[in-house]
Order: structure tokens, then sequence, then C-alpha cells
């Protein structure tokens, strides 16, 4: 491959330097090529923008005298020095040379503007980038603008016909100091695989799905690569494979996704990979060269915390959006943790100037407006935090089948702490989604509902929406209650949510209201079968409709007895409160 | 009625007028209440309510005191209610009864972990021994929730007894004015006041009664009960009630002062509550009336 690289080039390079000396008289030998440049890195630019050259010869090239400018768009022939070549400085035959971090002199700026190298005095490239008016500025027509994270790619490494439009692309896969396109190359794409869940919960099944694109320009072969998924190992550092599929077939410029799956690991953070490798020994690659080799990194948790997703406001209801955060252990400082939703970066919590611990156990309510939800809730300072760097603004709408967003926190190194997906239809009154139990799953559906608060959250109290404890066995109780106490705010109760166990499961059920001497006020069930587990609702009312006083009351269920089935029952005690002014 | 001596004491008249005019404007009081159906409605689950299915009233001592000398009850109650792992009633009380009358003070505590109704009832009450005799009572009730302000407030009542003697048969006719006069923290709670009613019919130790309770709202609650002497240190009581159907049944035993009791409740749909309680009697007490 290398070879083909070294061959064509030379040929071409004469026809493609008299088409450039027509479009450009101020090219000289096109010896040294521009080969790729990253003016708009993702982030803060410095350190990270480079410029590539390509020595496209068959002998290596002194890159002493060699320099680097970059032009102005706005001023024609203001053109600023970015990299001086030393004595020492060479570039390998058919290969790449990399200027890069604090090799570079000076920043270079997004476009329109363009970049040239230049020897002795002589323009040996140039390449003119963007909206470009003055034809100083390019050869022949000026390359598209590349966005941010995104690099200029030469299309085909070292061949120049003269016209940047022509010769250049966008490009997502940054490939600084190797070719762009070469016969064969496998990359896992910029974005990185992805898990899913993003935080797992014990039994659950992990999937890691990760694109690979072939960006070489031969097709690969159907189980010529492999993907493995591998986990690090947190006492020794080993890497461990916990999956791998073989990879089909990919043409050149096209994507494949592979998806790994395997069980949830111990509950913490976990550092993983997905890497791809050749399935046998590489045919024709140079020594130390793997071109389907690719590795790229991934963070997993099990089992959310220790700040864990309490409550969602994804909905504007009047205090704008907001989330509240369980502390599952104690925090010396809420500032080590982001908000971000599936696509944006992480937004630092805004903790103040000193750091804020936060205690286990303890709500903390983090919003885009946090003035507002303190009016809005009457909530003290202390409850209520922004974060730093602009609201990463949840959707209300879902696009296809997906969920419609994930709120995400994320611990100080970018893993994750819980990551929730939602979808839009969970909210119908516009009211948070409220986590009925800290020990459910984060991205089930059945973890989250919306809240029955009349204010429609709760944010820094308790929520209105819980979760009976975990599922009885069949010996156990017939019905768990999802909270202790029935409150009612301004007439309107918090209905508590009554569910039939699996001990239930294919029996009649009676379930009954009671006072605490016995008397019956409400028939909640009359005999229905439960062919599953079942909830139902008691909204603090009798059976005439009457609101029953504050006290304590019994909810007792009788499974009936049938043919085989003895009669038993169980009862769950249950506290009315007194109404509480709006 | 005309071959019955009405064995009223000095003043025995007086009282009577006053019983009677307490108990009609009481019984008034209580028609215009709202439903019998709230906090506080369990009061009383020791062994000796369980017998007489009387979860709802203060209950009788199975082992009374008649004597003339002063002496002090005190005891302590537990009761578990409807098999519900942590929903119970402990209640502990203690009294001075002599010869005019008793002083007595109870509390109790109903509830789960997280959600308690407590009560401490200090009750006056004059002599049984008297033809008429008047108790006054006050009670201080308190509802407490995790997660909210505690709610509570004063309640004040009082009864009525006559009693009357047929040849070897002793009558006694109570009613009740229960949480008449109420302060506003319970009013919001919704508790109301009832009409008790009670004749007790007793000859030769045993006692045979019929009690009731009359809401507001004309919920009643009839009860019947039997109470029996067995060998002189042990009594036991039996009751059958409505609204809710339920049976009951307490056995008392004393030895020397000490009384040891148990009981239980069963209702027709199921629900049980079982009690039981040790006591220390006065020195006068005796298993026969």
């Amino acid at each position: 491959m290398p070879r083909q690289i070294r061959r064509a080039p030379r040929g071409v390079s004469l026809a493609l330097a008299c088409a450039s000396c027509l479009s450009c008289a101020a090219l000289a030998n096109a010896d040294l090529l521009l080969n790729e440049i990253l003016y708009d890195p993702l982030g803060a630019d410095e350190g990270q923008e480079f410029v590539e050259l390509w020595n496209p010869d068959s002998t290596a090239a002194s890159l002493d005298g060699v320099v680097l400018e970059a032009g102005d768009g706005a001023r024609p022939g203001s053109w600023t020095l970015v990299w001086r070549g030393a004595a020492g400085n060479a570039a390998a035959p058919g290969a790449a040379f990399l200027i890069a971090g604090d090799a570079l002199l000076a920043a270079l700026q997004n476009g329109p503007d363009a970049v040239r190298i230049v020897r002795n005095g002589a323009v040996l490239d140039l390449l003119g980038y963007g909206d470009l008016e003055s034809a100083t500025l390019y050869k022949g027509a000026p390359a598209p603008d590349a966005g941010s994270g995104q690099s200029l790619a030469r299309l085909r490494d070292g061949v120049d016909t003269g016209v940047n439009r022509d010769d250049w692309a966008v490009e997502g896969e940054l490939t600084p100091g190797a070719a762009n396109h070469p016969d064969v190359r496998l990359r896992i794409s910029g974005s990185g695989p992805s898990a899913t869940p993003e935080v797992s919960w014990p039994g659950e099944t992990v999937e890691l799905r990760a694109s690979v694109r072939n960006s070489g320009r031969l097709p690969i072969g159907g189980g010529r690569w492999t993907a493995v998924a591998e986990l690090r190992d947190a006492a020794d550092g080993a890497w461990a494979s916990v999956g791998s599929t073989p990879g089909g077939s990919v043409m050149p410029a096209e994507s494949a996704t592979v998806a790994l799956s395997f069980p949830a690991p111990a509950p913490g953070s976990h550092s993983g990979r997905v890497r791809t490798c050749d399935s046998g020994p590489p045919p024709s690659a140079a020594p130390g060269e793997l071109p389907l080799a690719d590795t790229a990194a991934v963070w997993l948790r099990v089992i959310a915390g220790p700040a864990v997703v309490n409550e969602i406001a994804f909905r504007d209801a009047g205090a704008g959006e907001w989330i509240e955060l369980w502390f599952r252990d104690r925090v010396e400082d809420v500032g080590e943790f982001s908000i971000a939703d599936a696509v944006s970066p992480p937004h630092p919590i805004d903790r103040g100037a000193l750091p804020r611990a936060s205690g286990a156990g303890s709500l903390l309510v983090v919003a885009k407006d946090p003035a507002l939800v303190r009016a809005a809730f009457g909530l003290a300072d202390s409850v209520v935090v922004g974060v730093i760097g602009g609201w990463p603004s949840f959707n209300d709408s879902e696009s296809g089948g997906a969920p419609a967003d994930r709120v995400r926190v994320l611990e100080a190194g970018g893993a994750p702490c819980d990551a929730v997906p939602y979808r839009a239809e969970s909210s119908v009154r516009g009211g948070s989604l409220e986590r009925l139990s800290i020990d459910l799953p984060s991205d089930a559906a059945g973890t989250w509902a919306e809240s029955v608060d009349p204010r429609r959250g709760t944010p820094g109290r308790e929520n209105s929406m819980r979760a009976p404890g975990p599922m009885a066995a069949a010996h156990g109780p017939l019905l768990t209650a999802s909270a202790r106490v029935l409150r009612r705010h301004g007439g309107v109760a918090v209905p508590v949510i009554l569910r039939a166990t699996a001990a239930a499961r294919g029996r009649r059920l009676t379930v009954r209201v009671h006072d605490l001497l016995g008397r019956p006020l409400r028939t909640l069930v009359e005999g229905q079968r439960f062919v599953a587990e079942g909830a139902f609702l008691w909204d603090g009312r009798d059976d005439r409709g009457v609101a029953v006083p504050a006290g304590l009351y019994v909810i007792r269920a009788e499974a009936l007895p049938e043919e085989g089935e003895e009669a038993r029952a169980s009862s769950v005690p249950l506290a009315v409160a007194a109404e509480r002014a709006r | 009625m005309t071959r019955a001596s009405l064995r009223a004491g000095c003043g025995g008249s007086l009282r009577v007028l006053a019983a009677a005019l307490v108990a009609t404007v009481l019984l008034g009081a209580g028609l215009r209440a709202s439903p019998v159906m709230a906090a506080f409605e369990l009061r009383d689950a020791s062994p000796a309510a369980l017998g007489a299915v009387s979860m709802d009233l203060e209950s009788e001592p199975m082992f009374d005191a008649i004597g003339p000398r002063a002496g002090i009850r005190v005891g302590a109650s537990h009761a578990a209610l409807y098999q519900i792992e942590g929903l119970a009633q402990e209640r502990a009380w203690i009294g001075v009864e002599g010869r005019r009358g008793s002083l007595s003070f109870a509390c109790s505590r109903v509830g789960v972990e997280g959600a308690t109704e407590s009560s401490a009832r200090l009750a006056l009450r004059e002599s049984r021994a008297q033809a008429v005799a008047l108790e006054l009572d006050a009670e201080r009730l308190d509802l407490a929730l995790d997660g909210e302000p505690r709610e509570g407030g004063w309640a004040f009542g009082g009864w009525a007894r006559a009693r009357f003697s047929l040849s070897r048969l002793d009558i006694e006719v109570d009613v009740a004015a229960d949480r008449v006069l109420r302060s506003n923290g319970l009013a919001r709670l919704s508790v109301s006041p009832s009409v008790p009613v009670a004749i007790r019919l007793r000859s030769g130790g045993a006692t045979a009664a019929w009690v009731d309770r009359w809401g507001g709202d004309g919920r009643r609650s009839p009860r019947i009960v039997l109470e029996m002497p067995i060998a002189g240190a042990a009594r036991l009581r039996l009751g059958r009630g409505e609204a809710p159907e339920r049976i009951g049944a307490a056995l008392a035993v004393r030895l020397r002062r000490i009384e040891v009791s148990a009981g239980r409740i069963d209702q027709s749909d199921g629900g049980v509550v079982t009690g039981a309680s040790v006591g220390l009697l006065p020195a006068s007490s005796g298993g026969i009336r």
C-alpha cells in the first residue's frame, strides 16, 4: 500500500504541477504538499490545532527553511508565520509530517482564511478555505470551510490537481500524522462507542455500540476483522475481554455498526474500550502497521451514584427546567459533577466560590434559573444551584422512536454518574418525572412517574410518587403501598399506589380500606382476578366519594378461596394527613 | 317499675336531674356531629376492651373495686392490630379509687413507625355505688405523621350512670357525651362527638350488657357483652358486635393483687386484634361486684 502511494504521485505530480502552474504562477516545485489541517478543534483551540504536510517523493525531503504561513481572508496579502522548519526537520518519503501543539507559533484562523508552505520565497502549496474573494488566497477555487471538530483533508494523499475545491474535503475522522486515505484503514468513528444503558444495574445486559468506518480506498472483507469489548481491571489495570464479534464487509467510505453485549459487571465505575483488530495476521501490512486496529474508550457505570437523578422537570411549568439530585454518599464538592443532555458537553454545577459538600441522603436541585425555582417552590437558596456555561436544554419532544433526551450527571473525569433517558409522553400534565425508588434502574421506564403534586413537581423534598418495596415472593404479602402517608394539598389528594404483588397473581382479590376499628370505608377491588402484578390507586375517599378524615387506616387485601387455593389475606397500614393549605 | 326501689343517696335527685340535662344536651350535640370516623377512634385495645368488642370506648375493668378503702390501680397493655407488623397499641393507666369516686389517668399510642395517634386521658368519676354517678373526662389527642406538622387538641366529655336494684338484679344505665367539647385542632381533624349508651344487668357476679354508640350520621355499633366469674379468681368476658360484625373474648386472672389478662377480637372479614395486659389491682378489688 505505501508503494502505491509513493509510485502514483510521482507521475501524477508532474502533470498536476503543470496544472498548478496554470492556475497559480507563484507555485514552484510541488515537492511538499499540505495534506490535512485542523483549525477549529472541539473545545479550546490551543494545543489542538495541527497542519499535516505530505512528502510525495521517494526520498526524504528536508524541511530546513520551509515555512508555514497563515493568510488572513479579510486582508489578502497579510501572512503570518505559523511554523519554521529547522535544520533537522525532514519528511519521510511517501509519508506525512505533522506540525502540531507547541510547534505552531500562531493560531490558525477559522475560515475564510488560507495557509501556505513556502521555501525560499517560493510557494510550495496553498490552501484557501471558506468564502474567499481574493484569488491570491487559494488555488483554482477555495475548499469548503470545515466545521468545529472537523479537519480539511486532501482527498488523495499527495495528489494535487491545482484546485483546492477538488482536492480537499471536510473530514470528520482526523488522521494527524497518517495518510488520509490509505488502501486499508478501519477506524472507530470519532464520537466513540456508546454504552446502553449508560448506567446499568446488576442483572442487566450492557451493549457497547460503535460505528466503524472504512476510511481506506479498498473494500474490507467480512471476517477479516474483529471487534472486541474490554474492561479494565481496577486492581491491576489489565484489560479483559468481555465480548467480541467478527466484523462484516465494509466498502470504502462506508461504515458498519458493531454491537457487543455482556452482563453488567460489578457495581461501580468501569473503564472500557472497544477495539478493532485483524482476525488473523495482516496479509501485506508493513511491519508495525496495523490498518485494521483502532481503539476507542468508553466509561461504564453499574448502579448510579453517588449523585443520582431523582426528579426531572424537562417541561417548563413556570419555573424553567430543573433536575433534582439525591446523594447516595457524601460528596465533598458538588462542583465536581456536571450536567449534560444526550448531545451537549458537560456543564459543571455552579457550587460557588468554595467547595460545597453534600451529605448522604441530601437533595440538591440544579436549575436553569435557580431564582425562579426558589420562588416557585419556596426553597432556600442553599437547595437550588445553577450550572456554569449555560443550561443543557432538555428536549420535550421525540423524533422517531428514540427517547426525547437523556439527563446525564457526569463525574469530574467525564465518567457517568447517572444517566436517565426519558420520553416526552411520560409527562402528560406537564409535571416533573419522579423517581419511584433509588434502587430501581435509571433507564427503565417503570422507574419514573409523573409527579402528582399540585405544583407539578417536588424539588428539594420527598417525591410525590414512590414505589413500593421489592416485589414480594409468592408467599409474601398480597399488597404493597407506594407511601405510608396520603397527603392532600389544596383539596387535591396525592393518591397512593397500591400494588398487587406476585403473591396475588392469578388470584381473585378483594381490597378494602378500613379504619382502625375495622369498619370498611372503601372497596377498591371487588373480586377481580389479577392475571399479573397490577396496581391501583386510593385517593383518600370513601365509597360515597367523601374525603376520609386524617388518621390511620388499614388496607386489607383478601385472596378469595378457589379450587385448590386457600383464602389468605394481608394488610398494609396507611396514614392520611390533614389537609394542608396550598 | 313501681316495685323497684330507687336507692338514691343524699342529693341523688339533683344528680339525676343533672345527668338527664347533660345527656339531653350532649345527645343533641352528637346528632349534629359529622360521621364518627377519624383519628383517635381506636382508644382501648386492652383485653378488657377486646372482650367487650369495644375498642372505641374506654373499657370497664374486669376486676372492679367496690370496697371502702382507697387503692391504686395501675397497669399496661399491648395489642397487635390486624396482623400488620409494627401496627400496635400500647396503653398504660394509673388510678386512685376510693369510696366516693376515682381519679384515673391513661395514655395510649397506636400506629406504626412514622405514623402514630396518641392520647392522654384524665377522668374523674363518682363512685358507682351511688344511684347516680357522673364522670368528667379530658383528653389530649395528637396525630404525628412523618413529614407533617403535628396535629392535635383537647376534647372533653362526660358520662352519667344510673343504678337501680330490682330484687337480686342490679340495673345500670349509662349515657355519655363523648368528646362533646373539642378544641379547633381536633375539629380540623374531623374528630366528632358521639353518644355511647349502655344497659347492664348484674347478678351474682355475672353481667350482661347491651352497648351502643351513636354517631352523628346515624351510624350505630350495637354490641352485647357477657361476663362471668370463673372460680373466683378469674373472669371471662365475651362480646359480639355489629358494624363491623365481630366477636371478642377476654380472660383475666387475678393472683393476689396482680391481674393478668389476654383478649382477642375476630372480625367477619378476617381482621384480628389480640392483646395482653398486666396490672396491679386496688387492695379492695374483688371478683364479685
